[in-house]
């Protein structure tokens, strides 16, 4: 077992023949996703070393049953592939892409409260079940099968802590890069119960950071709702107030999202929160014992 | 991006939000002639156009009587920074007569990632301040943006705040002018603080703030023309360049890849003693250029005493980091400040052999490498 994505996983990589696209396809595929076919408007008929080609994703959907997809297109045009892929009935969707125009996201998550597709993303590396599905950009070597579940809103924290993790004999069910944009399609607060109802997962690491409210309330959720260990990390703590540190949602506006206040509410939680991304390996086998 | 005042104040009186007859001046002769067609002789109020707030308290805001004074003062402003930011004109306008001040402000909910409203009848302060100190002066709607702002809605909040019947309306249309900014030019922030309400009944946006969601500047060419009045733009050039960077102030410069990673860096330079002088970002491409131009802004900050650089590679590989590092170290010169390095993950051993051939010594763990940065500043 995992979370959203499996060996069962038959997914979409829209954009294929992009420079991005081809080559991630290529990758996934070597790391032994099961790519079932590529969607390129204008482009039907055509394939992408041996991967079937549609016009778009209700074709490709219909066509090859496929249940998942990613991609890989640029800004401009990212939310409208979003939007084809919920349109189409995708149940999970990964999308890369870094300068989706915020007003662009309040627009999906409008839909995405209608609809039963998960929206993993934008800005973020994508999601891996270890040794069973990839979707996404990761390199694999950071990661191994076992029973953490991970879910951060920094990318190259996940390589860092994951690396760390697999180095202590402890493998990931799934790890889910949630993005590092303001509005997100999956907040941790949507991933949490997913992981707590996983029987694979037996600990839930949470990397987070300055900006938002989702780690208060997930804290909140956790502290009513779950009985795994879960495990925090958060940076941010040396920020200047009113300066966007590289994300969008890495800003502390408006006397909202501080550090303090995310200790705080995870602490009230009971959840223990690691100084250093190399106390998380530490907590979590204390934890596991 | 955020806008200056007098950039703002344009964008509302486009869309018929009244704000105080005014002039933005970069010349002396500018201000005398301001003095003169705005004050008609009587007394002005000169502002510093600055992209921070607060400048009030700092002494940014400054009022004069007459056109010498107004010259003498429009000078001292220019020289000044406020907490850090030049000044980039100066905003010269009529002195208005205040009844009542306002706050109304539009942004974007944390927590539901809908526009939320704020209206308050307590203008002038800080909006966190005015949520701390006196929460029920603080009116706040979530809208649906699929049904933009009901009228009755923010009448509800007109009424519960205790504001004036008279205003109702007035207020209302306001209101609704500035969600329609904030949709059009598609704002992450719009506030008008203070909104007064003048001694003839009118109200006017006495401040403006207006900020862009950058990932939508391609949807504004007309934002463009804009960008050639920033003064203090090296952020925004750096990050066109693929260096995402942030000025902090402290001695130990960062160089690192990914922005989580680059904020846990800095908090692990904070935690051991040191203070990251800077959040920099090259992780939009690592390549000579990109590391050069990373080095030279690094290495050139006010006190920075040594240099950090620390990546983890999932895809990024480190010998071509490794080689970039090198090949702009080299093009540069050398640097005369200490270089700590810390590489981790692809290809990990082959940078390891290029830093060794090079006379870098290389650290694969991450706590080794920062306190080593740290223990060359003191």
């Amino acid at each position: 077992m995992s979370i959203l994505v499996d060996k069962n996983t038959r997914l979409i990589v829209q954009g294929i023949t992009g420079h991005q696209g081809s080559f991630h396809a290529r990758r996934m595929r070597q790391d032994g996703t099961n790519i079932v076919a590529g969607v390129v408007p204008g482009k039907g008929g055509q394939d992408f070393e041996g991967i079937e080609i549609f016009g778009t994703v209700l074709e490709a959907k219909l066509a090859k049953e496929a249940n998942a997809s990613i991609m890989f297109v640029p800004p401009k045009f990212a939310s409208a592939g979003i939007l084809e892929a919920i349109d189409a009935g995708i149940e999970v969707i990964v999308c890369i892409t870094d300068g989706i125009p915020v007003h662009e996201m309040m627009e999906i998550k409008e839909r995405l409260r209608e609809e039963k597709s998960w929206l993993i993303g934008p800005n973020n590396p994508g999601m891996i079940t270890p040794e069973e599905a990839k979707l996404g950009i990761m390199a694999i070597h950071a990661f191994k099968r076992g029973h953490v579940g991970i879910a951060t809103r920094s990318g190259s924290l996940t390589y860092e802590i994951g690396y760390e993790l697999t180095r202590a004999g402890l493998g990931q069910s799934t790890v889910v890069g949630l993005g590092g944009d303001y509005v997100k399609g999956t907040d941790f607060i949507d991933i949490v119960p997913l992981f707590e109802n996983d029987p694979d997962t037996h600990l839930v690491v949470m990397v987070g950071e300055i900006g938002g409210t989702d780690e208060e309330r997930t804290a909140e959720y956790i502290r009513a709702k779950c009985s795994k260990p879960y495990v925090a990390y958060l940076a941010g703590s040396s920020a200047p107030p009113d300066q966007q540190m590289g994300h969008a949602g890495a800003i502390v506006s408006q006397g909202k999202g501080t550090f303090q206040s995310k200790i705080k509410a995870f602490e009230e939680a009971g959840i223990p929160v690691a100084k250093y991304p190399r106390e998380v390996k530490d907590i979590a086998l204390e934890l596991l014992k | 991006m955020k806008l200056y005042e007098y950039q703002a104040k344009k964008i509302f009186k486009d869309n018929s939000i009244s704000v105080p007859n005014g002039t933005v001046c970069s010349t002396e002769k500018e201000t005398g002639d301001a003095f003169a067609s705005v004050g008609k002789g009587q007394e002005v109020i000169l502002k510093s156009q600055v992209l921070v707030g607060g400048r009030g308290k700092s002494g940014g805001i400054r009022s004069a009587q007459t056109v010498a004074e107004a010259v003498d003062i429009f000078k001292e402003l220019m020289d000044t920074h406020i907490k850090g930011f030049p000044v980039a004109k100066v905003l010269i306008e009529e002195k208005a007569e205040i009844r009542n001040e306002y706050y109304v402000g539009i942004t974007i909910d944390p927590t539901f990632y809908r526009p939320i409203l704020l209206i308050s009848s307590r203008g002038g302060m800080e909006v966190e301040t005015i949520a701390r100190e006196s929460p029920s002066a603080l009116g706040q709607y979530i809208l649906n943006p699929r049904y933009g702002i009901p009228s009755h809605e923010i009448l509800r909040l007109i009424g519960e705040l205790g504001i004036s019947k008279g205003l109702s309306m007035p207020l209302t249309d306001v209101v609704k002018k500035l969600y329609k900014i904030f949709c059009n030019y598609d704002a992450t922030l719009i506030e008008i603080n203070p909104l007064v309400e003048s001694s003839d009944g009118r109200l006017i946006a006495l401040d403006a703030r207006l900020n862009i969601d950058n990932n939508a500047l391609f949807k504004h060419p007309e934002l463009e023309e804009l960008k050639k009045d920033f003064v203090d733009n090296k952020e925004t050039y750096l990050k066109e360049k693929g260096v995402d960077f942030v000025y902090v102030g402290g001695n130990v410069g960062l160089i690192c890849a990914g922005a989580g990673m680059t904020m846990a860096t800095m908090d692990l330079v904070n935690a051991m003693g040191g203070k990251p002088a800077c959040f920099c970002d090259v992780s939009a491409g690592i390549n000579p250029q990109s590391m050069e131009l990373a080095l030279r802004t690094v290495s050139s900050l006010d006190g920075i005493q040594s240099i950090l650089l620390n990546m983890f590679g999932g895809l990024t590989r480190m010998d071509e980091v490794a080689t970039s590092f090198i090949a702009a170290w080299q093009n540069m010169g050398g640097i005369s400040l200490p270089a700590v390095i810390r590489l981790e993950g692809t290809n990990v051993e082959e940078g390891r052999r290029i830093m060794k051939e090079n006379g870098f010594e290389m650290f694969t763990n991450l706590y080794d490498a920062v306190q080593k940065a740290v223990d060359l500043v003191r």
